[in-house]
């Protein structure tokens, strides 16, 4: 019985971790975007969060009590490590507005 | 066979979810660890071992930061709390005497024989929890917005030394699996929690010519592979400050001790 419930438990764990792992990589009109096409429609200043959800897609949200917010979209790189992967991270202000936004190039294994 | 064979299947079933998740996400799914010697949730310190990390900074001073100086710093840990107007005091069995503190929340702890043989603490007074410590060790003439690679190194292992972080369960028991600080400080993944000045948009690293952005799930106790996040922080030090943490690759050798750590913070102009 006991081993019943900790496989259970386990399983049920793996499925939330998978749960948790959303494909981040920005996709307008059904085709993945570059990580520049992607930053180049985003306006810091104008750039609603229904705006760049809308273009781009589901991202890594990581709220902050200050009301500013990081959405994160990422590429995968050559080894699928975070150093590798290419990151596009938007700063949401207080106001709901894009704030900042940046693109990280991912850094291969021998850099 | 009639009992093993539910238990193969099972075994099965958690083996192809892991492939799966190995695909799905094949980075490393560590939580922000954060290392301590003690699981004690109190706000104070003992005044042995800060004295202790005191004469572990001026043995490792000559080889990563000869110029650096060292101070101890206080950080809020809950919301609401008054970090000003601090009292701080150092309290034995017989005596009990204020440390001042500059209006950046640093101090320096001066070396007491009665205190140590008085086994003294180190305690502000503020309630349990609210509060937690770091060391300071800058050198001089590094200009605003950067740290050195090699003082942050130190501070990893002097604040280790000193057993500054206050975590508590089940981050405090986790910490107790990494007996082996000076190692610890040193590994390329090492997950000790840097605080910036204000909160964090990009940390850089770079020497001479190589130049390299941190990815995100070294900012913000890695909280882009850490959905769990918020419901662990209150175990965290780092719980009101999220924002401001950062992790570096201290035991990557390959960014040397003159490394420059640039930061850009979410409130300055893009």
């Amino acid at each position: 019985m006991k081993r019943k419930a900790c496989i259970a438990a386990f399983t049920a764990s793996l499925c939330v971790a998978c749960a948790s792992s959303p494909n981040t990589v920005p996709q307008g009109h059904g085709t993945i975007l570059t990580p520049q096409s992607a930053l180049d429609m985003i306006s810091v200043g104008k750039s609603r969060k229904a705006d760049v959800s809308s273009a781009l897609g589901a991202a890594i949200v990581i709220p902050f009590d200050s009301g500013y917010e990081v959405w994160v979209y990422r590429w995968a790189g050559a080894d699928k490590t975070p150093r590798s992967a290419t990151e596009l991270v938007v700063l949401f202000g207080p106001s709901g507005l894009v704030a900042k936004s940046r693109v990280r190039p991912g850094y291969a294994p021998s850099d | 066979m009639g009992r093993t064979l539910p238990a193969w299947l099972g075994i099965a079933w958690i083996a192809a979810g892991t492939a799966v998740c190995a695909q799905v996400k094949p980075t490393q799914d560590l939580p922000p660890v954060i290392v301590t010697g003690t699981a004690a949730p109190s706000v104070e310190k003992s005044f042995r071992k800060m004295v202790q990390g005191m004469d572990y900074f001026e043995t490792m001073r000559p080889v990563l930061a000869p110029d650096a100086t060292l101070r101890f710093k206080l950080l809020p840990r809950k919301s609401g709390t008054d970090m000003d107007h601090i009292l701080l005091e150092v309290i034995g069995t017989t005596f009990d005497y204020e440390v001042p503190i500059a209006s950046d929340h640093t101090f320096v702890l001066r070396r007491d024989a009665k205190a140590m043989r008085e086994n003294a603490i180190v305690t502000p007074n503020r309630r349990r929890l609210s509060m937690t410590w770091r060391t300071e060790i800058r050198t001089p003439g590094w200009p605003a917005g950067t740290r050195r690679l090699g003082d942050l190194r130190l501070e990893c292992l002097v604040g280790l030394e000193a057993d500054l972080v206050s975590n508590s369960n089940p981050f405090g028991r986790l910490a107790e699996l990494f007996t082996d600080k000076q190692n610890y400080c040193n590994r390329k993944e090492a997950k000790y929690l840097f605080f910036a000045e204000r909160p964090l948009f990009s940390v850089t690293l770079v020497a001479g010519t190589r130049r390299e952005v941190l990815p995100i799930d070294q900012l913000y106790a890695a909280a882009s592979d850490d959905p769990g996040l918020k419901s662990d922080l209150p175990y965290c030090d780092c719980e009101v400050l999220v924002d401001r943490t950062y992790f570096l690759p201290l035991g990557d050798r390959r960014w040397p001790d003159d490394t420059r750590v640039e930061f850009e913070y979410m409130d300055e102009g893009p």
